[in-house]
């Protein structure tokens, strides 16, 4: 099976005024149709630039993007707007994403209406209809503005508009973070039913690992802009091997009474993404490092079938 | 001294404007042994942070006002003190950390000068350099080398601020400190860090301390005690083994079915249906019947009797009522 969505050593950066950022450095992964890979990470570890550009909401800095199996890197305005109706994003902050001056069914109808689909208003009144129907609105909020939905109606509405061109991939960033977990577990089982319904496959970008090991086919670990650990969500979860991921996994404050686990507490913070070091840009907070991980970046290995790994010290 | 740093007994507060009244709190009563952790859990509007302001006094009146209830800290009604005497108890005895790191800190002013006001206003006639001299060991004690004390909020990162912000609760050394989801804003691996500072410190000082959050994590790794809130009510309570492993309300156990579990595979979540009633508009009967798998007729009115399903474990449910009765 070809890969629905392929990205090639992709890398975004933004010169700032103390050096450039390497926001995303040297990314390589590929999705199957009907898959979702998680992107996990912590705050500006370049999770959510990795989204944007692949949809080009931002200019990738080098390397390549294939939409199945086409390039589409480069692509022209126009070109790039056909390809927008195979590609949506869901925001995270569903107060922030939704424009408070239109109507629910304005803004869930809005990419029908930029990307002319439907010539008669009653097949666009329909479509708009039967889409509210698929995420659980009902049909009397049509005319209502979004500050009077809660925050859990509000992301439903992201969601619609989403899939209203029907969508082959999202880019799902941070979806319920801003949800109380009563009403996430909500959103996660709309969005589970979502993708067995229509076969999409969708981009899990989140800082929840316990919502990541639920949705996630496959487990994508980032730091500083690159990918340490790469593997099935089982996999990662039981046999990860990157001092990261495992300091990662460790520090979740899990539910249950004393586990006899033994937590890893990582000193200091993430270090500057602003003109990094040659070397393994985890190596300062690493209780494994050594000389070698100072001089040296380790590349990206696949260790078993599946399971990629950055680590010149794997666990 | 009394045993408990805190007794709450029937606590309600209300908003009321023009056109609503918000019942916010609705007569909650809990106790706090000295040297405990009580951890106070619940969803957006569940009462909690009103909770907490309402232990400080802090509620912001008008529109806020405690409609009832009684509040001993250390044995002392604070709810018939002046506003004079409540100024001194904030800070030195019962002091609070806030939930946004970001906002909680003066951005024009040093953090070495945040601590060191705390320090100044409750020790009166403490010299300059005594009281720089505190402030310099609080940040030590948060682990900030002291070099940073002329440093600005803007200067440093979320978790050191969330660092700072602790520091200034903790400068008089609190009895009770009230923490608001202090690590809510922050990453997972920060937030160990945090969490693990919390509560060496608090073992150090000996200080008690509320703790609210909605993640049952953090619960499950910082609380002795629990209690679940919903829609201002207190609807379980107990230990927090009592909690996480013999739950009884189908709220609680509909929250913790909400999380996904890390060591077991579900396919569909069990997710709670509906939302979080209107607290300008709850319902008749028990506030989670419309929610609630379980629910029957006697629970759409009249008011819900706590029952004790066993010692220190105390259920706000009919289901529990009635077997109460029975047996």
């Amino acid at each position: 099976m070809s890969a629905l969505l392929e990205a090639r050593h992709l890398k975004k950066y933004f010169s700032t005024a103390k050096g450039t950022l390497h926001a995303v450095d040297d990314v390589t992964f590929s999705l199957d149709a009907g898959k979702t890979l998680g992107v996990v990470g912590e705050s500006g570890c370049g999770k959510s630039t990795l989204g944007r550009v692949l949809i080009h909401l931002l200019k990738p800095t080098g390397g390549q993007i294939f939409f199945e199996g086409e390039d589409i890197t480069n692509l022209k305005k126009a070109e790039l707007k056909k390809n927008r109706v195979n590609m949506q994003m869901i925001f995270q902050d569903p107060f922030s994403s939704i424009n408070p001056r239109m109507t629910i069914s304005s803004i869930i109808g809005e990419p029908l209406r930029v990307h002319k689909i439907y010539k008669s208003k009653e097949d666009y009144r329909h479509a708009v209809e039967e889409l509210m129907d698929t995420v659980g609105l009902a049909k009397r909020l049509e005319n209502v503005y979004p500050h009077e939905l809660d925050g859990g109606r509000r992301q439903r509405v992201g969601i619609a508009r989403a899939l209203a061109l029907n969508p082959k991939f999202i880019v799902c960033d941070e979806p319920v973070s801003a949800l109380d977990v009563s009403i996430q577990a909500q959103v996660l089982n709309l969005m589970q039913d979502l993708q067995e319904a229509r076969g999409l496959s969708y981009m899990f970008i989140t800082h929840d690992l316990s919502v990541v090991r639920h949705i996630s086919d496959e487990i994508c670990v980032m730091y500083l802009g690159t990918v340490v650990e790469k593997a099935e969500a089982k996999t990662l979860f039981t046999s990860h091997r990157h001092p990261y991921t495992h300091a990662l996994l460790s520090a979740i404050p899990q539910p249950k009474v004393k586990k006899d686990t033994q937590r890893i507490i990582l000193k200091g913070e993430l270090t500057s993404p602003i003109n990094p070091g040659p070397g393994c840009r985890f190596a300062p907070r690493c209780i494994h490092a050594t000389k070698e991980c100072f001089e040296r970046a380790p590349e990206l290995q696949e260790v078993e079938p599946n399971h990629f790994l950055a680590c010149h010290h794997p666990e | 001294m009394s045993e408990n740093i805190l007794e709450v007994q029937d606590l309600v507060v209300r908003y009321d404007t023009d056109f609503e009244s918000v019942h916010a709190v609705n007569g909650i009563s809990f106790h706090l042994e000295r040297k405990q952790t009580l951890g106070l859990v619940g969803e957006t509007g569940a009462g909690k942070t009103t909770t907490a302001m309402a232990l400080m006094r802090l509620i912001p009146s008008p529109p806020g006002r405690i409609i009832n209830g009684q509040i001993l800290l250390d044995g002392q009604d604070i709810m018939t003190i002046s506003e004079k005497e409540m100024r001194q108890i904030r800070g030195r005895k019962i002091s609070m950390i806030f939930q946004d790191p970001m906002t909680a800190l003066n951005p024009v002013l040093p953090v070495g000068d945040q601590i060191m006001e705390v320090v100044q206003l409750h020790n009166k006639g403490m010299s300059k350099a005594e009281a720089t001299r505190q402030a310099m060991r609080m940040l030590e004690m948060v682990g900030i080398t002291a070099e940073r004390f002329k440093e600005y909020p803007h200067q440093f990162s979320g978790g050191m601020k969330q660092r700072v912000v602790i520091a200034i609760a903790l400068a008089c050394s609190p009895e009770l400190l009230i923490a608001d989801e202090p690590t809510t804003a922050l990453d997972v691996t920060i937030q160990a860090q945090v969490l693990d500072m919390m509560r060496k410190l608090k073992d150090e000082l000996g200080t008690s301390m509320i703790l609210i959050t909605h993640d049952l994590g953090v619960v499950a790794e910082a609380c002795d005690v629990v209690a679940i809130m919903y829609a201002g009510e207190i609807v379980e309570y107990g230990t927090l083994e009592q909690i996480i492993e013999r739950k009884k309300h189908p709220y609680t156990i509909g929250l913790f079915d909400s999380i996904p579990d890390l060591d077991t595979d579900v396919h569909r979540l069990k997710a709670i249906s509906g939302l979080m009633p209107d607290p300008s508009n709850l319902p008749e009967g028990c506030k989670f019947h419309p929610r609630c798998p379980f629910c029957t007729e006697a629970c759409k009115t009249g008011e819900v009797p706590v029952a004790e399903v066993e010692p220190g474990h105390l259920v706000k449910c009919l289901q529990f009522a009635e077997r109460g009765q029975e047996a």
